[in-house]
């Protein structure tokens, strides 16, 4: 149903450029990366498997009607909205909106150890230390990936994932 | 001779290249089968591992869209020359990235049937065309799609060919080699053995022998028969050979003409004698050249007696005159027989030709014999019967002188006797005074006229003769002849009588018997003397054939049927000799109106055929 959604999506994607459709297609591709990456034991920490999107929401309803339903292994997705860092020690996926980028950097720090994967569409975020980084190519959402930074987290990516990413720093 | 030899090993070579070629064949048609099956099974299990790999490897881009990703991974493929095309799908079957072998050909529409089954799998127009479904954790993301061509199995026929063509030309070379050297052991012996038979049918000569092969294989067995059998050939042509030599020494010694005839009739064979009288050569005589040296007024009646035989195969038999080499003709008694196969089919006819002329002059001879003797008995007779008048005419001009009184009385008695002597006389006379040609005859009056011959001997004898027969019976016939006859048959029945007796007379008009049912006329004599005993009877026409040694000549009866056979008449006689009771009755059938056609042919005929003798 999802799949429908998304390939609908992508191939109407590169014709007219929209936010909404735009984070539709980050919307699956933050619940499909849950599926590439293997977490810690010590990092299930309850029944769910839960995304959060840290500052102003640029999803809205739509993230929560993509993971409606859905699940990874046996565990159900989840969405939830937080106000501050304090709160991510339960998400497995933190997306940081782009309202957030004067605190990129403190927001990063604090979820280093967590076992949290970071997510961001803001520019520069790799190199500063986050996981994936959304980036634009040929009207295409693509993704960068900070290998290093997600070893050090805990985090194993797949080579699949690998494979598709734009570019990997290790 | 050259053709048999090629066809023979010809025939041997081809035999051994085929079954080599053939044995080949089948096996490399086999081992084709088999590998082209087997091609088949490992291209399916190939394309559908590939598949599985191309699929596992596009789960992600698949997932984020990533058809570069996808490209890079179906570029994989270029390694399976086999691979026509690949493509990987979205869920929804929507085209994300493709292989092409060749790159001008643009990307196939998923085939539509894979979205409903999931799995694809199938050889088509010279293709074998998989998909599959790609399943990620549990769920599917996609589809991939690969056509294999079926070049490869063709390749691979191909270079079979090459390779198939290559072992069965070697294979024939080693075959005609092989068949070259096992020839000599097999068609070699064969070869000589035919070699022979063509030189013994050639020469003809059963004295050649086929030379044994040293071996103790059938061929040996097959060389060891056939000599067996020139043998036995050889000795079959030497009996052959002899008997003929046999036969014609036999055919050639014989006094008689003798010749063989095909089953139509065709003269095919004479013996040297015909040769010898006819002055002829074979080359004349052959079939119907026979018909050369016959009389060409008889030949006509020749040819339909021959005919007649040879339709309805009885045997032949005829006399007729033949030309000698000399230009004149001697009559020929001519038999001819036919040869029947154990089925009773006529084979040939079997022919001789007997010169009569000796026999007829023989016969001529012993007739003239008889007539001297007749005359001989004659002039006794006559001295006979002419002592008793001439006695009482002596007597009676002794009388006279001593009785001139009385002369005219005995003078007058003188007259009547010396009219008996005279009646005598002109009867004797009679018999031998003959007519040429035939007339009409009274049977009654010359009967009488024998009678009379004979009534001095009658009366001495004390003989009773009955006359049983009215005036006026006639036939057309020789009087003298008839008359002798008559008197033959008269003379035996007053000899069978010893002492008293019966001579019954008997003569009616009557049809033959003989089935022509020609009128005729039939005079029986009946005595009741001695008899004849059934073994004499069969021999009393014999001629020198007689049962009174001192008076007889044997040639009465012989005559008497010569005669009635002249006359195209019978004869037939019957008697008893039971004690008490004995007869002897000589019956003779004459035609009413003469014997029929030539009078002398017709008594060579008739003596034979209408001589009828019955004992009782």
């Amino acid at each position: 149903m999802c799949f429908a959604v998304l390939t609908s999506f992508a191939s109407s994607a590169t014709a007219q450029q929209s936010k909404p459709e735009e984070y539709q297609v980050k919307a699956v591709y933050l619940y499909n990366f849950g599926r590439f990456i293997d977490w810690p034991a010590i990092a299930n920490k309850d029944d769910s498997f839960t995304i959060c999107v840290l500052g102003r929401d640029p999803f809205g309803a739509v993230l929560d009607a993509t993971l409606a339903g859905e699940t990874i292994g046996d565990k159900k997705l989840a969405a939830r909205r937080l106000g501050s860092t304090l709160e991510a020690s339960n998400c497995r996926i933190l997306f940081i909106s782009a309202s957030e980028a004067s605190r990129m950097k403190q927001i990063l720090a604090a979820v280093e150890k967590s076992g949290v994967l970071t997510v961001s569409d803001l520019p520069d975020f790799t190199i500063s230390g986050g996981m994936i980084q959304f980036v634009l190519r040929d009207n295409k959402v693509r993704f960068e990936v900070n290998l290093a930074a997600a070893e050090r987290a805990g985090l194993t990516f797949s080579s699949q994932l690998l494979k598709v990413a734009t570019d990997v720093m290790r | 001779m050259i053709k048999l030899r090629d066809s023979l090993s010809k025939k041997l070579t081809a035999m051994n290249m085929l079954v080599s070629g053939g044995a080949l064949l089948l096996a490399s048609s086999a081992f084709f089968a088999y590998d082209f099956i087997t091609f088949r099974a490992n291209l399916v299990a190939n394309t559908s591992t590939e598949a599985q790999i191309i699929g596992s490897n596009a789960v992600s881009p698949l997932i984020f869209n990533d058809s570069k990703s996808a490209e890079t991974t179906l570029s994989a493929l270029r390694a399976s020359q086999h691979i026509v095309y690949a493509g990987v799908y979205t869920a929804k079957g929507d085209y994300l990235a493709g292989y092409r072998r060749d790159p001008v050909l643009q990307p196939l529409p998923l085939p539509a049937s894979i979205l409903v089954t999931n799995e694809l799998s199938r050889f088509e127009k010279g293709q074998f065309d998989l998909a599959r479904a790609i399943i990620f954790q549990g769920k599917p993301v996609g589809f991939v799609y690969i056509q294999s061509d079926l070049g490869a199995i063709s390749d691979r026929l191909k270079s079979y060919a090459i390779i198939l063509l290559a072992i069965l030309a070697a294979s024939m070379v080693a075959a005609l080699v092989l068949s070259r050297i096992f020839q000599r052991a097999i068609s070699q012996p064969i070869l000589r053995l035919a070699d022979t038979a063509r030189l013994v049918s050639r020469e003809q000569d059963y004295l050649i022998r086929a030379p044994a092969t040293g071996d103790q294989d059938e061929v040996a067995l097959l060389v060891n028969a056939f000599n067996e059998m020139l043998h036995e050939i050889q000795k079959r042509d030497s009996a052959l050979q002899e008997s003929e030599r046999q036969f014609r020494d036999l055919a050639d010694s014989i006094p008689q003409l003798a010749w063989m005839a095909e089953p139509n009739g065709n003269l095919f064979w004479y013996n040297q004698r015909w040769y010898q009288y006819t002055g002829s050569s074979p080359e004349k005589m052959i079939g119907w050249g026979w018909e050369s040296v016959h009389d060409p007024e008889i030949l006509p009646k020749v040819r339909t007696i021959w005919g007649e035989s040879i339709r309805t195969g009885q045997p032949f038999q005829m006399i007729f005159p033949l030309r000698g080499s000399d230009g004149t003709f001697r009559p020929f008694l001519t038999l001819a027989t036919p040869i029947r196969d154990g089925e009773g089919r006529i084979v040939r006819w079997f022919g001789t030709n007997t010169d009569i002329t000796e026999q007829r002059r023989s016969e001529e001879a012993l007739r003239q014999t008889e007539k001297l003797a007749a005359t001989g008995r004659l002039a006794a007779s006559i001295a006979h019967e002419i002592n008793n008048p001439l006695e009482a005419v002596t007597n009676l001009v002794y009388l006279a002188r001593l009785q001139p009184a009385n002369v005219q009385k005995y003078l007058k008695l003188a007259d009547q006797e010396l009219d008996r002597i005279a009646q005598i006389t002109k009867n004797t006379l009679g018999f031998y005074r003959d007519t040429a040609s035939p007339s009409s005859v009274d049977i009654s009056e010359v009967l009488a006229e024998v009678a009379a011959l004979y009534s001095r001997k009658i009366h001495f004898k004390k003989i009773t003769l009955q006359p049983e027969y009215g005036e006026g019976i006639e036939v057309t016939g020789f009087p003298g002849e008839i008359r002798q006859i008559f008197a033959n048959l008269i003379a035996n029945a007053i000899e069978a009588i010893m002492d008293a007796g019966t001579i019954r007379i008997r003569a009616r008009e009557e049809q033959s018997l003989d089935g022509r049912s020609s009128p005729g006329v039939r005079i029986t004599f009946l005595d009741n003397g001695a008899g004849i005993a059934p073994e004499k009877i069969k021999r009393i026409f014999e001629p020198f054939y007689t049962t009174k040694k001192d008076v007889g000549t044997g040639l009465g009866l012989w005559l008497t049927l010569g005669l009635v056979g002249k006359h195209g008449g019978s004869i037939r006689v019957r008697s008893s000799v039971r004690p008490g009771r004995t007869w002897t009755a000589f019956s003779v059938f004459l035609p009413k109106f003469g014997p029929a056609g030539s009078p002398i042919s017709a008594s060579e005929n008739s003596k034979e055929k209408e001589t009828e003798s019955r004992p009782s």
